[in-house]
């Protein structure tokens, strides 16, 4: 890592890009994992400790295989940004599938 | 996304539908056949569970295999396409620039290819036209 102050300048229109991949991912998972809850009937905390156990290994798996366990180079703040920044946003989107589910299945 | 992935997604989501129909069906059973309290306690089948785990593992894997290196294609078409071997763009500016350098294409071109204001060498033959008509009066 050079010195001099040119090395700590980002190009924002790649960390924009690299956000909405992110988004994508978490996205789509969300709601998928929100119907597979509602499959399978689950209830309360379960539903809950499914979406974290889910949620995490998405976001684990995302670090590793497409930053290719190099976040940093194309995050600002990684483990802020893959892991914590959506958290409540997945949870609306999966609550909201994991009920629809769950209501039209049982 | 390639024809693997968005194979792999219907897949998963045929999956889910299924899993999702049986579990519908087995829960009209349960209750039409008054079976609450023989079956409540034993859950869902585990077939349809299990259906339901491989259905999000696969679609899992459908969504990252979505992802594809990126490449890029210079302007000069002689040059080879530029493979960058990842999935994410580099934030570093000075790294995010390089794609750009390496296609030939030039991030301050809006700044430097501006177009003429003043085409100089019509408006100087328009002055040379017109001295020379007034001269030659």
């Amino acid at each position: 890592m050079s010195s001099d102050g040119y090395s700590d300048i980002n190009f924002s229109g790649n960390i924009i890009k690299n956000k909405k991949s992110l988004l994508y991912v978490q996205d789509s998972t969300s709601l998928v994992f929100g119907l597979g809850a509602g499959i399978i009937q689950l209830e309360s905390l379960n539903g809950f400790g499914f979406f974290l156990i889910c949620y995490f290994s998405v976001s684990f798996l995302y670090s590793t295989w497409i930053c290719q366990s190099n976040p940093s180079k194309y995050y600002l703040n990684p483990l802020y940004e893959i892991y914590f920044e959506s958290l409540f946003r997945e949870l609306t989107g999966y609550v909201m599938a994991w009920t629809f589910s769950y209501a039209i299945v049982g | 996304m390639g024809s693997l992935s968005k194979g792999l997604i219907v897949v998963s989501l045929l999956q889910l539908f299924h899993a999702g129909f049986s579990s519908s069906e087995f829960q009209q059973l349960l209750k039409t056949q008054q079976l609450h309290k023989y079956l409540n306690e034993a859950g869902l089948p585990l077939d349809i569970k299990l259906e339901v785990f491989m259905g999000l593992i696969i679609f899992v894997i459908g969504i990252f295999l979505s992802f594809e290196k990126l490449q890029f294609q210079p302007i000069e078409l002689t040059r080879p396409t530029v493979i960058t071997g990842e999935y994410l763009s580099d934030i570093r500016y000075r790294k995010a620039t390089n794609v750009e350098n390496l296609t030939g294409s030039n991030l301050e071109g809006q700044i430097i290819y501006t177009s003429n204001l003043t085409d100089v060498h019509q408006k100087r033959k328009e002055c040379r036209d017109w001295m020379n008509e007034n001269t030659a009066k």
